[in-house]
Formats: structure tokens, sequence, C-alpha cells
């Protein structure tokens, strides 16, 4: 039977839904494997464990050292090197966040093995495991598999559904602790700023809500910071919006502004002009709230609702509210 | 002197059409750009150049039409460049091979920082930076969005999905750098001239005289293909709360953006 | 005795006087050779042109009527009055002296007398227009050499009557009311001094004249009034040249390391001329919308702080002392940097001039066309934004991103450059690309704004239905048009720019165009002026130029009426850089209907949009934004409708109305679109 080991991660008290969709993964990639979850810490993890039981894990593993209380590379590395020669996993699963960014690579060149990053599935063909993966910013998909050496992946949060179906929360795994020896850490965490409501770099954001002039006026932009803070939105808005004043330059997107690639980009009351595209046509997903139906921006959306933001953004606040307060992240 | 490496690699411009043609990327008729991530690395580079007494070298593995990008990177401050032809190593190496590469071009040159971009537009797994790292045993840390040397230690913030954090080491150190750490220079007429006289080395994947077993790849790609073709955009209908809940249901289930 | 101790006297002041002159006119001619050799070629005969319309003629003066008039007649009587200062000389040594004219002496006398007079007057009007009636443009270089200049030709002036009037009494003639009047006054006013008394005071007052003759002559080259000396020079060693166009950059040296100028020695030394030729009179700062809109830009101040520069740093270099009695001047920071006593710097961008200043030009060229001495603005300031843009590496964030999506994409926003023919769509069987037919007259080149602007696609897509209507056989290049490369050479980025022409050009001629139409006056400018230096060959037209021939041919029949007040603005690059205003007019008033109203900027005078040099991609964050401040010179007309001949034109107006709030009741729309509705 094969051993699959799922690195957990805990973040604001809370596990973080991509573990959870890990394990799913692990599920699918062999029929019947033991499942091994791990979670890094310090204190009582005991919850976790129980949580990735209910979802499937059939051992879990709390690995405890007071330098495990916060992430730094070479703590987390040598605690995972330690759990690796403990478990002899056939496989190794984790989420790709910033903690899995930093840890699976480092761990894969010590183990030395390939590793394949942000994937978005998995299929198990003719007894080999193939993982799909985008590259080109998502213009384009890959599909890996390991050629020497056990599989290594990290899975991208959201692409691998959980069924609800599957989750039992009568199921019990086996509980250990193991307490690794942490030596010398290089890199020294001195500080750690946590960002403000609202203050995500519009950037690096993968979701962008955005408001043009249709937002009227500096309380309007109101209902767009809401629709964000419940979708964990940037908000940016339009040169149109930040010249009548309605917010701050620092929020402007376009030629003359700040030019953004996420993943999903909502154009609230935002006509179009070109200039504005310019810093914003390469999202991936975008839609576009106005109340005029010829607005250049619905040429270049991908879905578009014609009304008014001020009707159609607090719908939207609460649907997603429902939707996302069933999920854990 | 400080002695700062700078790892980048030449990728297509982040506006361009991918096409695919025999299961392999079509290179033609493409614009090539340094990686944006990794200018942000030469960057900063040349900017602490510009502070204290520094030596910059840039560094690619890639083909041999990476040397332009290698150029720009002169004109915009670096000092020497080093291309390590990868049509002569043979087959499509994974990042597992690239980084013992990387790791033994690394140890020809003297180091007190090493800067590479995060990730790269075209693979995008971000692995380069801490398996490099740990080939030569030196701490990391990845997306710098802000850089301080200060006796012999770098302080650097770095961002954590939203959230900053302050982290110092010493030198020498592999930082990979980040979006908002600076705003790369756009190379001037002058630097661009200056550029084409300044050393620019091609080595092949043998003049590095690795262990032949560690540069076979581990992982392999078998086969590419697009994403489904982008549907013309739909304006949703029905009422109001119809179209609200059907477009939440898209956003989440459909295209996983949420 | 005294006669010769009065000729000793007065040669001693012509021989200093002289020789102070010479010194402070050779200390700037050296300044200016510090300058480079200039590889300019003007042609003569068009410059000889020049100089008898613009000096002669006085013409450009005339753009404000008062002050022309005033200087007109400066100008002569000053030449005049100059004949008459020999004789006056010559009086005082010999005693009642007068050129032997005969009888017609009295119609010699009677010309110095009025002339004199005129010249009196003119003065004082000057004086009154700057001081009394605080013109607004007099007020900027409100100074004590300002001052000096009316005082010292106002006692020249007075001191000719008081001699001659002095003179009569002494030889005891009486006033000649009709050929001498105003000496005549004096003689009356004062007949009671006596002839000894006429003696003594035509001698005081002789020697006044003569003093303040020479001193003003030693004070002209060191005041704005050298433009006496240098504005002349100025008019014959111009750029040659339409006044489009920029002198290019030769970059197959490969040892050149500095491109652009910023060092005030990199300027060509005809560039340099221009600083001594200012006159400081405020008229280009007066019309230039930066200047107006409260940006730090003032053109005047540009030429005179570079002015400044060149005498301090010319005199560090040659250790020339610039002003002059230097011993009278010693302080002076000039005179000081002579001796070596200060230290000058050799940043001319920071420290002269400031690159905010020199990003805040739209390259209008209102400066220049304002500029009675022919003072050119706007190639030395591009000539520094390509020392920032192509040496030092400061180039402003926005910019460097418009390069790089020219670079990448061939248009200023990225977008991928196989979208470019898009604009087109539904319409491809009226617009086909030259790579579907080789069977064209006119290359419809439709430019970046044309292909990708959405606001701007609308006009290419009138203008292409115009052309079909009137049966015209043309093509558009499609995917493998790219950028002029205006925006580039007039931001600074020369380098680019040439890359661009010749990447246009190979393509005009691998498909054979030997006529282009545009509807961008920047692409027009550029392909008409600036590219055949490059090797382009074709005739250039701009879409109103072929609208109204196709109109006055009768191939274009407006026949529906409009019932609309339309304002036209001029845009700068086609009105004021190549002369185009009556073409859109023609359009405009062959629509039945439409009645067009002309703002108080318009034609040479027609204030910029704000989008030129550049600007359009950048923000606008100093003052007032330009484009509000011309909306407003339209909407005070309460017309019904904006007309426009170019794209960012069209798009900084639409902009402004929506920024009023008026865009509704005021549309803003391109002479072709007009046109279209007519039909």
């Amino acid at each position: 039977m094969k051993k699959v080991l799922v690195f957990a991660e805990v973040k604001d008290g809370k596990l973080r839904n991509v573990s959870l969709e890990a394990v799913a993964a692990a599920k699918r990639a062999y029929a019947g494997c033991e499942i091994i979850g791990a979670v890094f810490g310090d204190g009582d993890l005991k919850p976790f464990a129980e949580t990735l039981a209910h979802h499937g894990a059939d051992r879990v593993f709390l690995v405890l050292n007071p330098a495990l209380k916060s992430y730094t590379t070479d703590a987390y590395t040598q605690a995972f090197m330690n759990l690796v020669a403990e478990v002899q996993p056939d496989a190794i699963l984790m989420g790709h966040t910033a903690i899995g960014k930093d840890l699976a690579p480092k761990a894969a060149a010590r183990l030395r093995l390939g590793l394949i990053s942000d994937c978005v599935d998995l299929k198990s063909e003719g007894g080999e495991i193939v993982l799909t993966r985008p590259i080109y910013a998502g213009k384009a998909f890959e599909k890996r598999k390991v050629t020497d050496g056990m599989l290594f992946a990290t899975i991208r949060s959201n692409n691998f559904k959980l069924d609800p179906a599957h989750i039992d929360t009568g199921r019990r795994a086996n509980i250990i602790e193991l307490r690794p020896e942490i030596k010398q850490l290089r890199t020294i965490l001195k500080e750690v700023v946590r960002k403000t409501s609202g203050a995500i770099d519009l950037t690096e954001a993968k979701i962008i809500v955005s408001g043009g002039r249709g937002v009227k006026s500096e309380q309007g932009f109101k209902v767009l910071y809401e629709l964000a803070e419940v979708i964990g939105a940037g908000v940016g808005a339009s040169r149109g919006a930040c010249d009548a004043k309605f917010c701050d330059y620092s929020m402007q997107i376009g030629q003359t502004g700040k030019v953004v690639t996420p993943d999903l980009y909502i154009a609230c009351g935002i006509s179009g002009a070109i200039q504005h595209l310019a810093g914003m046509s390469n999202s991936r997903i975008i839609v576009a709230i106005n109340t005029d139906p010829e607005a250049p921006i619905f040429k270049v959306a991908d879905y578009g609702i014609v009304g008014d933001l001020f009707e159609v953004v607090p719908l939207l606040t609460e649907e997603f509210r429902a939707i996302l307060g069933n999920r854990r992240d | 002197m400080l002695n700062i490496l700078v790892f980048m690699k030449q990728t297509f411009s982040s506006e361009e059409i991918v096409r695919i043609d025999n299961n392999q990327i079509v290179e033609s008729d493409v614009q090539f750009v340094i990686n944006p991530y990794d200018e942000f690395a030469v960057e900063e580079a040349v900017l602490i150049k510009e502070r204290e007494d520094a030596e910059v070298t840039v560094v690619t593995f890639g083909p041999q039409r990476s040397e332009t990008a290698l150029r720009t990177a002169l004109a915009m401050g670096a000092d020497k460049a080093v291309l390590i032809d990868s049509d002569t190593a043979g087959a499509e190496l994974d990042e597992y091979a690239v980084s013992h590469i990387l790791a033994a071009a690394a140890r020809k040159f003297p180091f007190d920082l090493i800067l590479c971009g995060n990730s790269t537009i075209d693979g995008g797994s971000a692995q380069t930076g801490p398996r490099l790292a740990e080939l030569l045993d030196i701490p990391h840390v990845m997306a710098v969005t802000k850089v301080e040397l200060l006796d012999g230690k770098a302080i650097v913030e770095r961002d954590v999905e939203g959230d900053t954090e302050k982290i110092e080491a010493a030198l020498p150190v592999l930082l990979t750098t980040q979006q908002g750490l600076n705003e790369p220079r756009y190379p001037t007429t002058a630097g661009n001239l200056k550029a084409k006289r300044k050393p620019l080395d091609i080595l092949s994947v043998a003049d590095l005289a690795v262990d032949a077993e560690l540069i076979k790849s581990k992982t392999e790609r078998i086969e590419l293909a697009l994403p489904k073709p982008k549907k013309a955009g739909q304006i949703l209908s029905g009422t109001l709360n119809e179209q609200v809940k059907q477009l939440a249901h898209l956003l989440v289930d459909v295209e996983n953006v949420i | 005795m005294l006669s010769l101790l009065n000729l000793l006297g007065f040669l001693a002041v012509v021989v200093y006087g002289l020789h102070l002159f010479f010194q402070v006119v050779y200390s700037r001619y050296k300044f200016i050779q510090l300058g480079k050799a200039s590889k300019d070629e003007p042609d003569l005969k068009e410059r000889i042109g020049d100089f008898l319309v613009n000096v002669f003629g006085q013409r450009k003066l005339f753009k404000d009527k008062k002050s022309g008039l005033m200087h007109f007649i400066l100008f002569y009587t000053f030449f005049i009055v100059q004949i008459g200062l020999l004789e006056i000389i010559l009086k005082g040594f010999i005693r009642g002296y007068e050129f032997p004219l005969g009888a017609a002496h009295r119609y010699f006398s009677l010309i110095q007398e009025w002339a004199t007079f005129l010249m009196l007057l003119a003065v004082l009007y000057g004086a009154y227009r700057r001081y009394g009636e605080k013109v607004t443009r007099l007020q900027w270089k409100r100074d004590l050499k300002a001052a000096v200049v009316y005082a010292a030709l106002t006692v020249l002036t007075v001191t000719i009557f008081l001699s001659l009037g002095f003179e009569r009494i002494m030889l005891e003639r009486p006033p000649d009311w009709i050929y001498a009047p105003f000496s005549g006054a004096v003689t009356v006013l004062f007949a009671g001094v006596g002839a000894a008394g006429g003696e003594a005071l035509f001698y005081a007052s002789w020697w006044v004249h003569i003093l303040t003759v020479f001193s003003f002559m030693v004070f002209v080259p060191q005041s704005k009034q050298a433009h006496e000396l240098f504005a002349m020079f100025n008019v014959v060693f111009r750029k040659p040249g339409p006044a489009g166009r920029l002198r290019k950059i030769d970059f197959d040296d490969e040892e050149e390391e500095e491109f652009g100028v910023g060092r005030i020695e990199n300027f060509t030394r005809r560039q340099l001329i221009d600083l001594y030729a200012c006159v400081e009179c405020g008229r280009c700062t007066n019309m230039c919308p930066a200047s107006g809109t409260g940006k730090s830009l003032s053109p005047m101040h540009l030429i005179t702080k570079m002015r400044d520069h060149l005498t301090v740093k010319g005199a560090a270099v040659t250790s020339r002392s610039p002003w002059m009695p230097s011993y009278l001047f010693a302080n002076a920071a000039a005179n000081r940097a002579a001796r070596g006593d200060l230290e000058v710097t050799e940043s001319l961008i920071g420290d002269v001039v400031t690159a905010e200043e020199l990003w805040a030009c739209t390259t209008c060229r209102n400066c220049e066309d304002q500029c009675p001495v022919s003072n050119e603005h706007v190639d030395k300031i591009i000539d520094m934004r390509r020392y920032l843009v192509m040496t030092r590496g400061d180039t402003p964030p926005e910019l460097s991103r418009v390069y790089q999506n020219i670079e990448r994409q061939g248009n200023p926003w990225g977008l991928h450059r196989s979208e470019r023919v898009k604009w087109r769509e539904g319409m491809e069987y009226i617009v086909p690309t030259v790579q579907e037919t080789s069977d064209f007259e006119y290359l419809f080149f439709v430019g970046s704004m044309g292909s990708y602007d959405n606001r701007s696609i609308k006009i290419a897509r009138a203008f292409a239905q115009l052309l079909h209507i009137a049966g015209v056989k043309f093509a558009i290049l499609g995917n493998e048009e790219k950028n002029s490369g205006d925006t580039a050479r007039r931001s600074g980025n020369e380098f680019l720019f040439q890359q661009l022409a010749a990447e246009n050009i190979e393509t005009f001629r691998k498909y054979n165009v030997s006529k282009i139409v545009t509807i961008c006056p920047h692409t027009y400018n550029t392909f008409k002026n600036e590219y055949p230096e490059f090797g382009l060959q074709a005739e250039v037209w701009h879409h109103t130029e072929l609208l109204a021939k196709l109109i006055r041919e009768g191939r274009i029949v407006p026949g529906k009426s409009l019932e609309r007040t339309v304002v036209y603005h001029d845009s700068c690059y086609l009105g004021r850089y190549n002369g185009v205003y009556d073409p859109p007019r023609e359009i405009l008033k062959s629509i039945p209907g439409i009645t067009l109203l002309e703002m108080k900027r318009s034609r040479e005078n027609s204030m910029c949009c704000g989008a030129g040099g550049g600007l359009m991609w950048m923000e606008d964050k100093q003052g007032k934004r330009i484009n509000i401040e011309r909306v407003e010179q339209a909407l005070a007309l309460s017309p019904s409708l904006i007309g426009s001949a170019c794209p960012y034109c069209l798009t900084m107006l639409g902009d402004g109305t929506k920024g009023k709030g008026m865009e509704k009741e005021v549309g803003t729309l391109d002479i072709a679109e007009i046109l279209l509705q007519s039909l």
C-alpha cells in the first residue's frame, strides 16, 4: 500500500482549505493508499489532526517544536526531513502556498527529487500519475509525470474540489507526536506586519474589484470594499474615479496607473476606455457591471451584467458570503 | 567589494500569444524579454552597485537567443554576463537538473549575494531560487520587496500572501525578487551601446563539469495543450437575482477564480 | 583750449566706449563658440526672404498690434536718429555744423525732429505698457535693466531736442516751427538764458547726450538689448527645413556615449545664439499652455536661465569678464567665475533647468511662433529630453512603459500587434490590407490611436467610409503597421524613433506606397517633414486635406443639413507645424446648416489641447489641466459641437467636456465624423 504524505498548513488558527484539497488529491492519485497528514507547530494541534482524519487521513503526525511556531525555511526544512525519514512515504503532496513554494523546492533539492508545482489536476493513467499545471500564466497547460524517484507535488488552491459526501466526522486517525531537533536557523524573522483590510497590493492580487465613474462618490466605494472583503480581493479604480476624487490615485489601474494581472477582475461602473484596458486586459477572467450595454468594457469582459452596481454588487456580496461561508480558508 | 550574482532567464513578453505546434511551444515571431521577475533582480543589483562598491554578474542557462536578454541586463548596468548554452545540454531539462547546472555555474564565481526572480512567467514553478540555495548551502528568502545591506547582513522585507515579514540573514544569501521591489530602468541608448562592449562569455554544459547523474531530469512533460477557447463574453440575462446567482456560480465552480 | 579738451574728452569716451563694447560683444561671441559646430545647411534664398520679412518687415512683432507698431517705429527711428547723431557729434567740435545738404537740409532736419519725437513717444508708450497698463507678459522680467532702457532712451531723445534747441539759442537763430518744431519749443522755453547761456547749456546737454549714447552702447550687449545685435543672426541661422523637423542624431559613431544635451556647451553654436537674442518680451510664455496652467515651465525663463548659465560658464572657461567695466561689476557671478572665484555647475539639467520643466512641454510651438527674434525653444527642450532618456536614464516611468510597449507590440498600450487590424471589423470589404490587394492609390495609415483606441476607431471607420463613398482606392498596412515614432522622437527617444522610421519606410517600399493619408496630425507631420530624411519618398496627406479636395471635385457631396454650431479647434501639428488651417474649415463650411465659430485663440494662436510631446501618456499633475482650460475656451462660445482633426485632441477635448459635466450638451467629433453625418 502506497503511503502518501500530505503536509497540512494552519493559518489564522484554521487548517487551510488547500491542505484538505491535497488530501482529496492524494485519494485520487492512489486508490486505497495510506494518507499520512502532518501538521507543524507548537502547542495543541490535535483538533487539526481530527479534521484531517474527517477528510480521509489515516495517520497524522503532529510535528512539534517551539521553533515551528512561525515559518522559517531552516526550521521547517529540518523538521520536514526528520518527518520524511520517519514516514518513508511513496509520494508527497502539499498546497502551493507561500510556505509550499518555499519548503517544497528546498526539500526536493535535499531529497534529490523532482517537484511538480502548482498543479490544477491529477489523473492516474495506466499506473502513472499525470499532473496538469498552467504555464505562461495560464495561457497554456502542460501535463507532467515523474520519471525517477517518488512523486512530489504542490497543488493550486481551489482546483481539487472537496466532495462533502466524503467527509466523515466520525472517522478517526492515528495521531503521533514527533519532536524533531532543530538546530541553527540562518534567517531570523524579526517582524510580521499583517495586511490591513483593503490594502492588498494590486499588482499581486489574484482578485480585484474595481470602480469607475459609475461609483459616483467616495462613499460609493463602500459596496466595493464589502465585496472585496468577502472574496479576498484588492480594490482598484479607473482614472475617471480618481480624477473625480472618489478615491486615491494609488488605486488607479491603467496606462498611467498600475498594470495588474489578476485571475479575476470585476469592473464596476467602468466604461472601458483603452487607457484603462491597458492596465488590466491581461486579467484571466473579466467581469463587467455597467448600466450602459454599449460600454466598451463589455467587449473585453467574459461575463457581464447590465445593471446598476449599487444593486448588483451588494447582491453578489451576499451570494459569495453564503457560498464561501461554507468553505474554510 | 561586494560580488553579486544574478540568475535570469529570457522569456516570452507577457502579452505574447502562446501557440502550440507538434506538442512544442512555437517560438517564431515572438517578442522575447528578460523574465519580468528577473528584471527586478537585475535592477536591484544595479541599485546596490550604485550605492556601494560592487560587481554584478548576470547568468543565464538558456538557448543562444538569450544573449539579447543578457545584453539588456548589461545595458541596465551589470558588469559581466555568462550564457550557459542550453542547446549543449541535450534534452529538455527540468528544475532538478537545471538547478545543478546553475549551482555549478555559481561555484565558478565569488559571490556575497545571489538574486533571481521569484518565478518565471513561462514555467512559473518558482523552484529555482530555493533549489539553488540548498545546493549552494546558503540561506534564502523568497519574494523580497525591500533589500538593505548592512554589516555583512541582508535585512529584507518579503511579501507573504499580502502580509509583510521582516527578515535578517547573514551573507552570503540568495534572495528571490518580487513585484514592488523596484521599478526596473529602461536601458538608455548610451547603456545599450556600452553593453555591446561588456564581456559576455558563452559556456557549454560540459564546461561546468557537472556529474552526469545530476543533470538528468526527474520529471518530464508529456503533453501541451491550450486552454479551452475563451467564449465570447456573455452578458447574463434573467432577473438581477438570477444573474447574480449565475455569476457567482460561474466564478466559483466553473472558472475556479474564487 | 576748451575745444581741444572737448575733443580729447570726446575721443577718450569714444575709444573707451568702443573698447568696452567690443570686449562685451567678443566675450559673448566666445561663449557661443563653446558650443558645437553645426552641420546645418540653411537655404540662403529662403533665409534672405525671412530676413526681409521679419527684420525689415517686423512681421512677427505685429502679432501684438500695439506693441508691434511701437517697435516698428522704434526700429526705424533708431536708424534715422543714428544719422542725426553724426551731425550732432560734429556740432560739438564745429560750431553750428550742418550736413552740406544745401537747401535740402531743412528736410533732413524735419525728418530728424519727427523721428526723434516719434521715438520718444514710442519709448514713453512702452513704459506705459509695462508700468501703467501693466501688460501681463511684461511683468515677468520687470527688472532694473528694463527700467534703464526706458530711462536711457528718454534721455537720449530729450537731449537731442535740448542740444538742438540750445544750439539755436547759442547761434541766436529763431525757432523754425516747420522744419524743427521740437527743438524750436526748447529754444522758446529757454530763450531767457541768452547766447552765452545757450552755449553752456548746449555743451552740457551735448555731453549728456554723448555719454548716454556711449554708455547705452556698452549697455546694449549686456542686456536684453543685445537682441539688436544677435537677432538678425538668429533669423539667418535658425534650424533649416520645415518648422516641424528636428535635427537627427547620427548613431553610427560607436564611441559616442553622450546623446542629447546635458551640458550647455553641447548645444550647437547656432542654438546658443538664441540665448543672447532673447528680448525678454514674454510673448512666448504668454501663449505657452504649460505656463498658462500653472506648470513650472516658462519658455522665456528657460531661455534666460540658460543664457545666464552660459554667461557664467563661458566666463569660467574663457576667463573673460562678461560684465564691463569689470571693476564696476567685480562681484557679479560671471566676473567672479572669470577670475576663478566661483564654482560653476556642470549640471544643466538639475541646477539650471529642472526635469519638471522639460517634461511640461507639449511641443506645441506657440512660443516659437510668437517669438519676434525667431528663437527656437522646442528643439532645445527636446535635446535635453534626449539626454535624460538616452544618456542619463531619467525617463518618467509612464514613458518607459510606452517605449517598451512600442518596441514589443508597435503601439503605446502594449496591446497585441496581431489585433491592430481589428478596428475594421465588419468593414473588411471596403478596407483591404496591402496583403490582400495591390490595387490602391492611397495608403491609409491608420495610426495607433485609430487602430486601438475605441473613440478614435470611430474616426478611422468614418474616414474609411468617406473614402469608399468617394470612390477612392485605398488600402491599409494591417498588422504590419507600426507606431509612427512621433511620441518617441518628441519625448527624447531618438533611437527608438529612427528604428521605427526605418521599419515603416521599409514596409512602405515593400508595398510600393507612393501616397499616404492619415487621420493623425502627428503622424502627418513626421511622415511629411521628417521621414524623407530617412528615405521616405511619398506624398503625404492629412485626411482633412484629402476630404476637402474630394468635396471640391464633387466626389463627396454633403447633402444633409445638420443645424449645428461648431467650434473648430486647430491642432498644433496640423496648424502651427504645417499651416493646414483652411481645409478643415472648408469642409465644415461646405456642410449645410453648419455655423462655424472661431475661438479667440484660433489658427496660429490656437491653444494646445495638452497631449503633444509625449504628454498624452503622462499625468497632468501640476496646476490646472490643459485640456480643461482649452475646453472652457470652447464652451464659452456655447457651441453644440466641438470639432477637431486629431485623435489626441478629440480625446483631450472629449475628456474635458466630461470633466465639465457638459458631454451631453456639447458633442466632440472629428471633422470626418461630422462630414459623414451630412451624407
